[in-house]
């Protein structure tokens, strides 16, 4: 495998974690009623506690 | 972070007495926005610099008219002022905001907060509108009649009495200065007695006068649940003390106001003077709020703000996808060595984002006019023109708050359905929210409009719409309202009392600090979710690279030059990809619609989250057209698009009724994981959230393929 695939391989598997992690998170928060989990833009996004 | 040992300081009053300005005004926008424990209603907090010196906690809470607290935002700031949030004490100062123009009404909130024996700040607010009418209002008189409560009389807006609160907030937090309590008649002084003393005796707790006096004059349970009295131990004593109050000729529920107001009356004999000239606002509104001229003057009012939008954005948006032309180049010149990195940073990162981020001057222009529209209160008065709608379809008047948010976005309007009492109406209103035009269809409308409906037909039509898009969402809620609350849910309807604010000239510091925010929350969404979301979409479109696909099309074509050779080598990767292979199966669910595939792959990826269709679109098309394509943009690649393959090859994709049949396919469908996941929440069940997603989702397959079908046979 070359540098160039390594980095990219890197790269695509930390975004595609980062968005499992934020799933997650989604979810958790929706379990717990905290309003929006943020990302969509609304005047909600800040009411959850971070 | 606030140190326990800083004095706390509350903002309250009735909504729209300017507690918002003077709040920015007192902090300098140096704020925290949080939640309270348990509730989703925002905590807004501040640190403010009294005129001695001290730095106290500056708490502006939710707009209530009494504490006779029904709503979630009522509950807070009851509970906020006994101190019973979790983790807060009492707050050592009380400012009342009363708006200057209608003091008496004003004041009922400052004599029931009165009972709680809180140090109390008088701010008459919005003094420059009450010169404007012709009120004068003698402060020190009232500060007199008040045992020395500080009055102070305020302009927010204007800056004016700014210095004046803090030196009043300074002077009640040292000498502890108390709100005269009125002299309650004795049968209800005795009523008030006997409850507290039942309500001590069941809940093993101290219940004070202020408490009692809420338990007997309201019908919420709200103080009741909160001290833990239950429904059964409280019924009869309750009874029992409204009965007594009965027999001495006061109505239980009017004893309250009656007995304030009567001693208000008293106060402000004198404090008030002058006469309260008709004014510019019961002019405007008898034109804006007009049978016929009101609902056409909203029209316009939407015509222009979309079209202003359109027109005012062109300019920054070529600016910024020249600069995402460059930062293309750039990335790719200098990854050379690296094709498959070049290919991500390039077409997937730089080609997804930058697709987003392009529409970020519509975005800031549409919220600083929505800005504009708010703060000259006429928002209120479009809420009052669509009461009419909605009262016929029998949707509960408290939907409006909820529905009007959802034009912002559907979470917190499905969480301020909170406000509506009636859980039937409350779940009808939650079940229609997703249907208004939300903030996030906007990239897709703008994108559609810039690309085909803006260089064919004209900024007009561009405008036309945009405003259609925003009224089909609203036109299906209506008949799908009618059947929910008549046949369905079968909802009794209930009035609707709305205060219109006064028309005045909006503060352009707030105007501008909202959009600021908008725009943070727009590119930090762009840095983040989208910017990840880049990364697996092209490695979806990227993957697999077979070389036999490269060498079977430069077999099939070798007279062709290598430049579209080079294209067509792309083209036939991204479609052997696996996002192309998913996008090709399950194309013929959209193919009624006219979506090709990379339409399907758009649509498909939009489901948790709708605006990511631009950035998909994106590098679908920036990966098909090779690396050498980077100067063009993604409306130029999409006008070029043609079929492949197919009855329609060569002729292009994106016909007029494709592009109506996409945006209306965007307007009705359920495209948003939060928002599916929130109707479940406040709905307590997700068989509603799932008829939601299927109804909304067939209907916008339905009405997709209607546009298109009807379309393609007429043009």
């Amino acid at each position: 495998m070359n540098l160039d695939a390594v980095i990219t391989t890197l790269a695509i598997s930390a975004a595609a974690l980062w968005l499992l992690r934020r799933l997650w998170l989604t979810l958790q928060d929706r379990r717990k009623g905290r309003g929006c989990a943020g990302g969509c833009g609304c005047s909600a996004t800040k009411i959850g506690p971070r | 972070m606030i140190e326990d040992a800083q004095a706390r300081v509350v903002l309250v009053g009735n909504p729209n007495t300017g507690k918002s300005t003077l709040f920015n005004a007192l902090t300098g926008l140096r704020q925290r926005v949080g939640n309270y424990p348990g509730v989703t209603v925002a905590r807004k907090s501040g640190t403010c610099e009294l005129a001695d010196g001290q730095k106290v906690e500056l708490v502006d809470l939710p707009g209530l008219y009494s504490l006779a607290a029904v709503s979630p935002d009522e509950r807070v700031v009851v509970d906020a002022l006994l101190g019973r949030v979790k983790n807060e004490h009492a707050p050592d100062v009380v400012v009342v905001v009363c708006d200057a123009t209608n003091l008496l009404r004003n004041l009922f909130l400052a004599a029931q907060i009165a009972e709680l024996g809180l140090p109390m700040v008088i701010a008459v607010n919005q003094m420059d509108a009450a010169k404007a009418r012709g009120i004068e209002i003698d402060g020190p008189l009232l500060s007199y009649r008040l045992n020395g409560v500080p009055v102070v009389l305020v302009s927010a807006w204007k800056g004016e009495g700014i210095t004046e609160i803090r030196r009043a907030v300074a002077h009640a937090l040292t000498h502890k200065t108390i709100f005269p309590v009125v002299a309650w008649p004795d049968a209800i002084a005795k009523a008030v007695a006997t409850v507290a003393l039942t309500a001590e005796r069941d809940t093993q707790q101290p219940v004070p006068e202020a408490l009692a006096q809420r338990l007997l004059f309201d019908s919420a349970p709200t103080i009741a649940e909160a001290i833990g009295w239950s429904a059964e131990a409280r019924e009869m004593p309750i009874r029992q003390a409204r009965e007594q109050v009965r027999r001495s000729g006061l109505n239980p529920p009017a004893a309250e106001p009656m007995v304030h107001y009567a001693r208000l009356r008293e106060i402000l004999e004198g404090v008030v003077r002058g006469v309260n000239r008709e004014t510019t606002t019961v002019a405007v509104d008898s034109i804006l709020l007009h049978r016929i001229f009101g609902p056409l003057c909203f029209a316009v009012i939407m015509l222009g703000l979309f079209w202003s939008v359109f027109a005012l954005a062109k300019l920054p948006m070529a600016w910024i996808q020249n600069g995402v032309d460059l930062t293309k180049a750039f990335a790719a010149s200098h990854l050379v060595s690296t094709p498959m990195l070049q290919s991500l940073v390039a077409d997937g990162v730089v080609g997804g984002v930058g697709a987003f981020l392009t529409f970020l001057p519509q975005i800031l222009i549409l919220f600083l006019f929505v800005g504009i529209l708010e703060d000259s209160g006429y928002m209120a008065r479009a809420a009052f023109i669509m009461d009419r709608l909605f009262s016929w379809c029998g949707l509960n008047g408290k939907s409006f708050v909820p529905l009007l948010s959802g034009f912002a976005c559907a979470i917190p309007g499905l969480l301020s359905t909170r406000t509506i009492e009636d859980p039937k109406a409350r779940l009808a209103t939650a079940f229609t929210v997703p249907f208004m035009s939300c903030s996030a269809r906007f990239p897709i409308y703008a994108l559609m409009c810039a690309a085909f409906i803006g260089p064919r037909y004209g900024a007009f039509w561009e405008s036309v719409a945009m405003v259609g898009m925003h009224v089909v969402g609203l036109v299906i809620a209506v008949p799908t309202a009618f059947i929910l609350t008549r046949f369905i849910l079968k909802v009794r309807p209930a009035p609707f009392v709305l205060e219109l604010p006064r028309y005045q000239m909006p503060k352009p510091r707030d105007v501008i600090w909202r959009m600021w925010q908008n725009a943070y929350e727009f590119v930090s969404k762009a840095g983040t979710l989208i910017f990840a979301i880049t990364f697996v979409v092209w490695a979806l479109t990227y993957f697999p690279r077979d070389p036999a696909v490269a060498e079977r099309v430069r077999a099939e074509s070798p007279q062709m030059n290598a430049e579209h050779l080079e294209a067509r080598v792309q083209a036939a990767y991204v479609e052997q990809s696996w996002m192309g292979r998913f996008g090709k199966s399950v194309q013929p669910v959209f193919d009624p619609c006219g979506f090709d595939w990379k339409l399907t792959v758009g649509v498909l990826a939009s489901f948790p989250a709708r605006e990511v269709i631009v950035s998909t679109l994106g590098i679908t098309y920036s990966l098909g057209k090779g690396a050498d394509a980077n100067s063009e943009d993604l409306r130029v690649a999409m006008r070029e698009a043609k079929w492949t393959e197919g009855s329609r090859v060569d002729t292009p994709i994106f016909t007029l009724p494709t592009v109506l049949a996409l945006m209306i396919f965007f307007a009705l469908c359920s495209q948003c994981g939060s928002t599916v996941a929130t109707l479940a929440q406040e709905a307590g069940s997700w068989g509603w959230a799932a008829a939601s997603f299927f109804y909304m989702t067939a209907l916008a397959w339905i009405f997709a393929t209607a546009v298109y079908q009807i379309g393609s046979k007429l043009l």
